[in-house]
């Protein structure tokens, strides 16, 4: 009705125009505002009653797809609610508990243009383009049927990224760091490129969830981090930033999981995440973190996939490529991109013996004059290319522009280079997929074990919340590393019938073989509360200890040797440890200890000796064998360990 | 005669500001503030130990480095000096290294920039040829050493045909 009046009008106006000696700059004052309008969509889909009927039909209020672009999560007590905490991501006022009202909002609000608000870059109709979507699928509507904007910000975003496939990318673990195994991951959508060939991933796109931080106080960054303290948000960057960071500031491997989304899927993935850009969500690091929203974002997208389901009452960025990686069907190939430490070593390995001399001779004190040395033009080169890596792999500070003395060094090393013309070639490392994150043993860990000490035994009940032994399987983990966090054992027998035995808040340890490149000190650091007495006792003495030193390897075995000191209950301790890991066969490993310590206070002198022994018997389980010698008494375990 | 010698003196003056010009510049749309490796990747919050363990990413977020900021994430295609400018900021130190070894990742996807359609080996040479046109000195800004690599490409015969830098 109010279309064919307008239309009249218009007609009207026309023939005013052209007719003589009328006020043509009035009328055109008059028909300016109803041109404007005109060309806006004035239809409320909300009250469209053959839509409304659809809606009813399909129930589309509480559809699944719907409901997961809202991210809705059931809870315990039945109900269910948006996991979004950003307010200007629903368009009704219970739109976070209430699909059916959000999703007649949305229709109204992505509609009618009297409902816009008043600054014309946040119209909704630009902030929801995969609500859009979904509506204009599932109610068979047009693209004329809702509100026309320019949206030119989102008309950028999706120029820029020009979409066309998805990775789901995992920056694994490096040196010296037992945590950096958690991991971190985000997505890379692929730019549409002419050939496979031509051009490179760099100018992808990385889009990733990540906790904003703005402290620098561990205590309450954990504190935060644990709690859901700091807010969540996506972040879109050129991938070339994320190589970067991960591969070359960090010296962290990428693992890259292609997805076999259709393409309709992967348009409404980069839709969603647009949406999910502008609003934020609280971060909670061992349940709803970087890798948890990805997978609901992920199956928002593509319903046909469930994969927030498969995550355990907690979960850390490697369980989501195992989820991710057992869907069947969904992971196309695995890429991987080399840390810039691998690289490093990938040249150095391929040196010859006397190339290999000159760069050590040049790594001695970084004079470059060494290299200048007479090898012919070709080793000059495989020498130089190395030295140009090591420089960068010891000083990721250059990268971002800052300068040191090394600099100078650098810039010597490019312009010797830049004198040579040979090319150099390209580097090529063999993927090492059985230690690919997927390859890795899970994270939670339970043990099931009998133990006996002198006349006492028992049975012992351990629980490891995360991450990995010295003696646990090795793939996709920092090799001779230890990270125990929330780790418990506890004792039942006839006569006791449960009790705590220890609980470790956080156990750390690296051991870093010294070699001709890096000789990092090994360090390790255990902070919990243990009984240190015959199981006889009750009592559970606060402990901490920690210590220093170095290690060595050869052939696959380690020999390590640590100053320590500590403290439990009162009693402060310092102790020489000296200790092996061996791996006899490909699944046995046997850890063996010996320290000597001394109790400061009281000038007493003790020794202790520890022997662990650990069996890969399957995938999912370890058998356990553990002896412990004190001076006053001992004990022997075994039993199984079983990770899930 | 004042006016003459005025003239005369602009002329002088403009000559001598042409030649000391070194290139032409190119128009860019956006800047580059906060761009740099350096304010993307601010340094982990929280200590080293977390910092591996925990998913935040660094972004220093003040900076407005989220979804549709436009300084750093390349724009449409004919924006070709500015997106090279914001590939060089954040890949300078890797480009350099490449650029050098006439090899590399970062030279393909400079190819892809200018949107040269020519066999990436022959441009490798060009980039490998011209280094220290291209990198005349350290202290050089991103748009300084995208000028370079643009004017190098359309002073050789062969890339500047194919090369349609938009």
């Amino acid at each position: 009705m109010m279309t064919l009046l307008k239309l009249a009008l218009l007609v009207r106006m026309i023939k005013s125009f052209f007719r003589k000696g009328s006020s043509r700059s009035l009328f055109f004052i008059f028909l300016a505002p109803f041109l404007f309008t005109w060309t806006a969509s004035g239809r409320d889909l909300s009250q469209d009653p053959a839509i409304l009927e659809k809606i009813h039909q399909l129930k589309l209020g509480q559809d699944l797809q719907w409901r997961r672009l809202l991210h809705y999560k059931e809870s315990i007590t039945g109900g269910s609610q948006s996991q979004v905490i950003g307010k200007t991501f629903f368009l009704s006022p219970n739109g976070a508990v209430d699909s059916d009202a959000e999703l007649l909002a949305t229709l109204k609000i992505l509609s009618l243009e009297s409902e816009q608000p008043s600054d014309k870059n946040d119209l909704p109709v630009c902030l929801f383009p995969a609500r859009k979507e979904f509506l204009k699928i599932r109610l068979g509507l047009q693209e004329q049927d809702f509100l026309k904007a320019d949206c030119a910000l989102f008309q950028r975003f999706l120029l820029s990224l020009q979409p066309e496939k998805v990775s789901f990318v995992f920056s694994s673990y490096f040196t010296n760091n037992p945590g950096s195994a958690f991991g971190h991951t985000l997505f890379r959508i692929h730019k549409s490129k002419k050939s496979e060939e031509s051009g490179s991933d760099l100018l992808d796109h990385g889009i990733g969830y990540a906790a904003s931080v703005q402290t620098d106080n561990p205590f309450i960054f954990a504190l935060f981090g644990i709690f859901g303290g700091f807010p969540g948000e996506f972040s879109n960057l050129p991938f070339y930033y994320k190589v970067r960071e991960y591969n070359d500031f960090e010296s962290r491997d990428l693992w890259d999981y292609e997805l076999n989304l259709h393409p309709d899927e992967v348009k409404m993935l980069v839709y969603h995440l647009w949406e999910l850009g502008n609003t934020h969500f609280r971060y909670f690091f061992f349940t709803q973190n970087c890798a948890y929203h990805m997978l609901t974002s992920l199956e928002a997208a593509a319903p046909r996939f469930n994969l927030s389901a498969e995550v355990k009452p907690w979960m850390i960025p490697v369980d989501a490529i195992n989820i991710i990686n057992n869907q069947p069907g969904l992971v196309k190939n695995i890429k991987y991109r080399a840390s810039m430490a691998k690289q490093f070593y990938s040249r150095f390995q391929s040196l010859e013996d006397s190339e290999k001399n000159n760069f050590l001779k040049f790594k001695k004190n970084l004079d470059t004059q060494i290299l200048r040395e007479n090898h012919g033009n070709q080793s000059r080169v495989k020498i130089l290319d190395t030295a140009i890596d090591y420089i960068d792999m010891k000083n990721p500070d250059l990268l971002s522009g800052k300068k040191n003395s090394v600099s100078e060094i650098k810039q010597k090393l490019l312009v010797e280079r830049s004198e040579i013309e040979d090319a150099s070639q390209p580097i090529r490392i063999p993927v090492p997929m059985e230690d690919a994150p997927h390859q890795g043993h899970a994270t939670n860990r339970w043990g099931l074990l009998g133990v006996r000490q002198d006349d006492i035994s028992g049975l012992v009940l351990d629980f490891r919340f995360s991450l990995h032994d010295l003696l646990d399987p090795e793939p996709a983990y920092l090799k001779y590393s230890k990270l125990d966090f929330g780790r418990f054992r506890f004792f039942s027998n006839s006569s006791t019938h449960f009790k705590l035995l220890s609980a470790d808040i956080v156990n750390l340890a690296t051991f870093n073989p010294v070699n001709e490149i890096q000789t990092t000190p090994s360090w390790r650091l255990q902070v919990g509360a243990r009984n240190l007495h015959s199981l006889h006792e009750d009592i559970l003495d606060p402990f901490v200890e920690g210590g220093v030193g170095y290690s060595y390897s050869l052939n696959d075995q380690l020999i390590f040797g640590l100053f320590e000191g500590g403290a439990h209950e009162k009693i402060f301790f310092t102790q020489m440890s000296l200790g092996v890991i061996l791996k006899p066969l490909a699944k046995l490993k046997i850890l063996f200890e010996q320290h000597w310590g001394l109790e400061t206070m009281s000038n007493k002198t003790f020794q202790e000796t520890q022997v662990e022994m650990r069996w890969h018997l399957q995938p999912k389980m370890d058998l356990n064998f553990e002896y412990l010698q004190k001076d006053q008494w001992s004990r022997a375990i075994f039993g199984g360990y079983f990770f899930f | 005669m004042l006016k003459k010698a005025i003239l005369i003196l602009a002329a002088v003056a403009s000559f001598q500001g042409f030649a000391a010009r070194k290139a032409p510049q190119f128009t860019r749309e956006y800047g580059l503030a906060g761009c740099g490796l350096g304010s993307v990747i601010v340094g982990k919050r929280g200590g080293q130990i977390f910092a591996a363990t925990t998913n935040n990413s660094t972004y220093n977020q003040s900076l407005g480095i989220s979804f549709g900021t436009l300084n750093c994430v390349d724009g449409p295609v004919a924006e070709v000096a500015g997106n090279l400018d914001k590939f060089v900021i954040a890949n300078r130190a890797t480009l350099e290294v490449d650029t050098v070894k006439g090899q590399g990742e970062t030279l393909a996807a400079v190819n892809q920039i200018l949107r040269c359609q020519v066999n990436q080996n022959s441009f490798n040479q060009v980039m490998k040829k011209n280094y220290k046109q291209i990198f005349s000195n350290q202290e050089l800004k991103a748009n300084e050493i995208s000028d370079n690599v643009i004017n190098v490409i359309l002073s050789n015969d062969d890339l500047a045909q194919t090369c349609t830098l938009g």
